[in-house]
């Protein structure tokens, strides 16, 4: 029984390596060279999936993406991937595959006695059923998606790893078959930079599976040293298992290609897939066209297939998936799968062909091999549950639309297809170029190019062998010219290949049926939705008349297939139901990704610890080798608290806060955002970006600075210090360091070019700590002997040079807890030497390193904001009560200055800054609780602030929170009431928000 | 069987004043060779590195560098130029990077300064970012993994393009051909660094 | 992605070097203070939502640190030009395109 459907010879498959595989628990032997579909039907497996409404039986019916039915989840565990195309994946050894569809068991479907019962399952069933009550979606929601078995996605971390390549070329050529070869081919002898890529495993598209003569020899020999040519170029990429899954600006296009998949379940080595990123200056689409089946009554049973796989199943991997065939088509193409089923000694009943008459080769060829041909006639049903039994085949009217005839009924197995080919507009819509109606080769071609694309081959509706590859030659050349190699003459002779007389094909989509539609058995229009003919037709008798409605409305081209098979079919159906055009009805846009992409491949290795940069200061080791607990502030890595073995976060933040105010702390600060100022106009500038006056800092003196945008909303905060009278450093929060200095280049290159003003990013250079505390000066003069340090000698808000444990440093007397504290600089190289310096020096003192949590606790108590936090861009300096670093007699009007005098600055209930003291004094206010005066007023309450800051202070003994509240500044003493999520209310008093030494008399010990 | 050697980078740690160490932004890493290395990786330690500003239209500027440095700053954009003590680097219009192995920050700060007048500025950097090199037969592919930039063609030997790398900024220069600098800011190095092992993987990182 | 031609460094890059910063060839007034509300109000909020020609500013950011502008089709998102701060565009009368 083993491998029944599989022909003694030929096919491009290697029958000494024997796969074993399994699907749905049951296992198998392939040949290496197979796909998961090839093989599957070389066992004679029929039933691959349930579908997603009716939950019919379906088998494979395509060869490539288009595949509707045969998708599978590959693998197991972690690295299982939903969704994988049967028709796409290469066979490997030991390869598990499931069903997605046909919850609990393909052999007993549960939702089946649903279809089977005849539940009325019309389009938009979703919306009329499950819509109300809303609430209930979600419930409703969940059974539907696991009934209807879209895959699983894995629960655990991808094992394996993707990678990103980022590729630039002069010209990219998307599909590898006569055309796309022939194209990459000349445009690479001009020597431009070329890609190429085929979502299949090896280059050929067409030619894998047809022979022509070219220059007198085989077209397989032709491939071959078209292949080995390109291949040996060394400015040409050749990608096979790469499919190329958007096409976007300015010529970005992203291919995935499958490194490993093909190979195990599990990438040995390397990375599973690959994204390209690819820039191209010229893009070629020859990505091909996808054979339309014919609409007919139970079309879904397995056993109707494509006609052009019937003879990629025979021609590519000797496999017939079947005994006796008949074709239904409208073309000449259709009688390739007769004639090569009839040469596989295989029996053909007949091809139904709904022309009257055609004279081309291939209905010759058919001919004389004794094969039955009926014209004027079109498969209308078949019969069947798990596989085809009979087609019954009738006489249709020259245009298609009426049976006019007797219906006779053939025993058969197997139905193959052709409505014609679509083509693979999907890549140019992409771009947002709307696909054109051609009525000479029935299909959508790609509409009017957008970018410096170009066309070539069946994607333009030429099928012909000599149209693509002469059409492709002369495309890669001219597309080289427009890259700038070449002059678009061609540089080889084309090549000589007969031209094959062809029949004119005929426009039909939906066969005809004895009954009308909506009374016909089911006419599957996209199988993989279940959407039918019927369907369609409702929905435009209930008023959905644009294509994009009737889309949405039926979930047409909805699924994993994005529509490949069905679109066209049910765009000519709906065009015929409203009674227009297929060219007035118009086409769907296809949007990314061509075929499913994995997230692995998109993300690659922008994931775990290489997801976002990480950044360190100097001293980061230490903190690790200390215990430090590090918080992301932007992509820094800071120190959050240092917990003793035991300690809890309260209980280091308590003992961190204690310590430092009580004896001396010690801070790493530098990661704060530093900038270099140098220039005659620097102080000028200053003035003009803070609110600040600066004009008389003098040297060796330091200010804090607010920065506001100039909506005169509070934007930035920081000390800066005057080096020399043309030389500043700014400095400033950590999270805002870039994007003050790109603000100050945006003012001093876009307004104010005519000011002398350097500005340089010194946040790196320096490492930056704060010692902080009553010891703190004590801490110092032990490792820094050339710098007074005597009171009167070096005050508060000074800067001095000098050295630091033998290490040049500017030392700022700046304070952000309060407490006497000296903020150290040196060079980053020596941070970590210095930090251990200071923390020798400090053991007498039990100098203790804190982390920001502490720091925020510490300034709290000082009631010092922290911009973002206490801030969100809607605040003013004098909502604040910041008024009094506002330079009102400043000549320049600084930025956001105006911006005091609108009336929404100027309105009376602004939300103000105060303190607020709980009740219950161990009560913490969560940070965001909203402030109501009443709390027993209806819901919504009238909500009068909100909570920016609350901690527990350890050396207050109590909790304290900052806010703002509406005219909070004159409401001091008043009772506030937070009602909280959980049905708490918490009660509070607005009170100043300096809750620590409000004289500020220690940190100028 | 192999001379697989551990790179320990902490070893470059540098007594500089008297007692004090000094340590390059990634002391605190490890490395453990490839036996076959595509990829060749060094991190230069403590280079000098200064931002110099000027206006590249004013002639007394332009001539007062060239006098400090022996040769003219490169004005056209991207590019670049080397002398046996300096490297120097067109970073934006009127902003050029220049770094010397082995020549004291302060000292070429003190130079540049005692010979220009007007309007310029230089910012010594020199702890602020670091000198990694990038060689070896794969390390084109490397670059393609971590640069959108367009390595492959448009980076002649000679050329400098500040740039994206992964997800950090840099500067990225072609120093010979087949070898690379990459000139990094401080706090990114690690990450930088953590990439470049990671993508260099599948080719052999090895350390020098 | 763009790919967006630096006009200080001369050379295509691809979008993710740079900032997008808005509406180009907004000028701050010169005394604010004798600006009424609306005037102000027109300066500090009120931009164009053009379809198809559109100035636009955009920074350097991984690369040379410049500000300059881009006439772009906010249509098709062809670039017309990229030009210099101080300069003027010479792409102002392309016709809507669809």
């Amino acid at each position: 029984m083993s491998q029944q459907n599989r022909l003694a010879q030929g096919g491009r498959i290697d029958r000494n390596r024997v796969l074993n595989f399994s699907f749905a628990g049951q296992t198998y032997k392939g040949y290496e060279g197979d796909t998961l579909a090839s093989a599957l039907l070389a066992n004679g497996v029929d039933v691959v999936g349930r579908s997603f409404k009716y939950s019919r039986a379906r088998g494979i019916t395509g060869h490539g993406s288009e595949e509707p039915n045969g998708v599978v989840q590959l693998g197991t565990g972690d690295s299982t991937v939903p969704n994988v195309r049967a028709t796409q994946q290469e066979l490997y050894s030991g390869l598990v595959s499931n069903p997605v569809a046909g919850w609990p068991s393909l052999q007993f479907d549960l939702m089946s006695y649903l279809g089977k019962a005849g539940a009325m399952m019309p389009p938009g069933f979703y919306y009329k059923t499950f819509m109300y009550p809303q609430k209930l979606w979600m419930t409703y929601e969940h059974f539907i998606r696991k009934a209807a078995g879209l895959g699983k996605a894995p629960t655990a971390p991808d094992p394996d790893t993707y990678d990103k390549f980022n590729q630039h070329c002069d010209v990219m050529v998307v599909g590898g078959g006569p055309a796309g070869l022939s194209a990459a081919y000349a445009a690479a002898k001009t020597g431009a930079r070329v890609i190429i890529a085929d979502e299949q495993s090896e280059m050929g598209g067409h030619l894998l599976t047809f022979e022509q003569t070219i220059n007198g020899q085989s077209s397989s020999l032709w491939l071959a040293e078209m292949v080995a040519e390109l291949n040996a170029m060394s400015n040409v990429k050749v990608l096979p298992k790469t499919t190329v899954m958007g096409y976007f600006d300015h010529n970005f296009l992203v291919a995935i290609e499958r490194r490993t998949d093909h190979l195990g379940e599990r990438a040995v080595s390397g990375t599973r897939q690959r994204s390209h990123r690819i820039r191209a200056k010229q893009v070629i689409l020859a990505a091909g066209a996808q054979e339309r089946p014919l609409v007919f009554a139970n079309n879904d049973v397995p056993g109707v297939m494509l006609a052009s796989s019937v003879t990629t199943y025979i021609k590519r991997y000797a496999v017939v998936p079947g005994h006796n065939l008949i074709v239904s088509t409208a073309n000449d193409s259709g009688y390739l799968a007769a004639i090569e089923w009839s040469k596989a000694g295989r029996n053909v009943v007949g091809i139904a062909d709904s022309r009257p008459h055609s004279d081309g080769a291939l209905v010759a060829e058919a001919k004389a091999l004794g094969i039955d041909v009926w014209f004027g006639h079109g498969v209308m049903e078949v019969k069947g549950g798990r596989r085809v039994y009979s087609a019954s085949v009738a006489a249709i009217s020259a245009e298609g639309d009426r049976i006019i005839g007797d219906v006779k009924t053939y025993d058969c197995d197997t139905v193959a297809t052709s409505g014609g080919w679509s083509p693979v507009v999907h890549l140019s819509c992409h771009t947002g170029s709307r696909p054109v109606w051609r009525d000479d080769i029935i299909g959508f071609v790609p509409g009017k190019a957008l970018q410096a694309q170009h066309c070539v081959g069946s994607i333009m509706g030429d099928h012909q062998l000599a149209d693509c590859v002469h059409g492709g030659l002369e495309t890669g050349s001219k597309a080289a010219a427009q890259a700038g190699f070449g002059d678009g003459e061609l540089l080889m002779t084309k090549p000589d290949i007969e031209r094959l007389a062809e029949g004119k094909a005929q426009a039909l989509f939906l066969v005809p049926h004895k009954k009308n539609v909506s009374r016909a058995p089911k006419q599957f229009v996209d199988l993989q939705n279940d959407v039918t003919a019927a369907g369609i037709e409702l929905a435009t008798r209930e008023g959905f008349e644009s294509i994009e409605h009737v889309k949405r409305y039926t979930a047409m081209g909805f699924g994993t297939d994005q529509g490949k098979l069905g679109n066209v079919n049910g765009m000519a159906i709906a065009a015929r139901s409203l009674g227009k055009s297929i060219e007035e009805t118009g086409t769907t846009i296809f949007r990314p990704s061509y075929t499913p992409s994995t997230f692995g491949a998109l993300a690659g290795r922008d994931a775990d610890t290489l997801f976002d940069p990480e950044r360190y200061t100097a001293i980061h080791q230490w903190h690790i080798d200390n215990g430090a607990v590090f918080e992301d502030v932007g992509q820094w890595k800071r120190p959050w608290y240092y917990p003793q073995p035991g300690e809890s976060l309260s209980e280091a933040l308590n003992r961190e806060c204690l310590a430092t105010r009580n004896s001396v702390g010690i801070l790493d600060a530098s990661t704060l955002g530093k900038i270099d100022i140098q220039g005659k106009d620097a102080r000028e500038f200053l003035n003009r970006v803070y609110t600040n006056a600066w004009s008389k800092l003098a040297i060796g003196k330091c200010r804090y600075g607010l920065m506001l945008k100039e909506d005169g909303m509070i934007m930035d905060d920081g000390v800066t210090s005057c080096l020399a009278d043309d030389h500043f450093i700014v400095t400033t929060t950590t999270g805002g360091a870039a994007a003050v200095l790109e603000w100050l280049e945006l003012w001093h290159q876009t307004e104010w070019p005519e000011l002398e003003v350097y500005m340089s990013s010194v946040t790196d250079h320096w490492s930056t700590m704060t010692i902080s505390g009553p010891n703190a000066r004590k801490v110092l003069a032990k490792v820094c002997h050339d710098i007074d340090l005597d009171k009167e000698a070096f005050k508060f808000m000074e800067w001095r040079n000098g050295s630091v444990a033998g290490v040049t440093a500017r030392v700022f007397r700046i304070s952000f807890t309060g407490e006497l504290s000296y903020e150290i600089n040196v060079s980053a190289n020596d941070g970590l030497f210095v930090w251990e310096a200071l923390i020798e020096a400090g053991k007498e003192f039990s100098i203790t390193p804190y982390g920001t949590e502490a720091m925020h606790v510490l300034r709290a108590e000082k009631g010092f904001i922290i911009v973002g936090q206490d801030t969100d861009g809607s605040v003013t300096p004098y909502d604040m009560d910041m008024g009094w670093c506002v330079g009102k007699n400043k000549a320049f009007s600084f930025i956001g200055k105006r911006s005091f005098d609108r009336p929404d600055t100027q309105k009376a209930d602004r939300k103000q800054f105060v303190g607020l003291k709980t009740k219950n004094s161990d009560e913490v206010l969560p940070e965001g609780a909203q402030a109501v005066w009443d709390p027993k007023q209806a819901i919504p309450m009238t909500m009068v602030g909100h909570v920016t800051s609350s901690y527990y202070s350890a050396v207050l003994g109590r909790s304290i929170a900052l806010a703002v509240i509406k005219e909070g500044h004159k409401h001091k003493g008043e009772t506030l009431y937070f009602p909280l999520a959980d049905g708490r209310v918490i009660e509070a008093v607005i009170c100043d928000y300096v809750f620590y030494d409000p004289e500020g008399e220690r940190q100028n010990v | 069987m192999s001379d697989l050697t551990t790179f320990e980078f902490a070893a470059r740690a540098q007594n500089t004043q008297g007692a004090t160490r000094r340590e390059t932004p990634l002391h605190h890493v490890s490395h453990q060779n490839a036996e076959a290395a595509a990829v060749v990786f060094n991190e230069v330690p403590f280079c000098a590195q200064l931002t110099l500003r000027g206006s590249p239209e004013n002639p007394d500027f332009l001539a007062g560098v060239e006098k400090v440095l022996g040769f003219a700053l490169p004005v056209q954009p991207l590019t670049s130029h080397a002398s046996d003590s300096y490297y120097v680097f067109w970073i934006s219009p009127g902003e050029w990077l220049i770094l010397a192995e082995n020549i004291e920050p302060a000292v070429i700060e003190a130079s540049l300064r005692a010979e220009l007048t007007g309007h310029f500025a230089v910012v010594d950097v020199s702890a602020g970012q670091t000198l990694m090199t990038l060689s070896g037969e794969a390390v084109q592919q490397v670059l393609q993994k971590s640069c959108g930039y367009d390595v492959e063609a448009s980076l002649p030997v000679g050329k400098v393009v500040t740039t994206t790398f992964a997800k950090a900024t840099l500067v990225l220069h072609h120093q010979a051909e087949g070898k690379y600098f990459l000139i990094v800011r401080r706090s990114f190095a690690d990450y930088v660094w953590r990439w470049l092992v990671d993508a260099s993987a599948e080719y052999g990182l090895t350390v020098v | 992605m763009l790919h967006l031609f630096c006009p200080y460094c001369q050379e295509l890059r691809e979008e993710n070097e740079f900032h997008y910063r808005g509406q180009a060839h907004i000028v701050r007034p010169k005394d604010p203070e004798s600006l009424s509300d609306k005037e102000w109000g027109d300066y500090l909020f009120f931009r164009n939502n053009s379809k198809g020609i559109h100035h636009e500013m955009w920074y350097h950011v991984s690369g040379c640190r410049r500000f300059f502008n881009v006439t772009r089709n906010t249509v098709t998102y062809e670039i017309y030009e990229t030009y210099k701060i101080g300069e003027t565009p010479a792409v102002t009368d392309k016709e809507e395109t669809e």
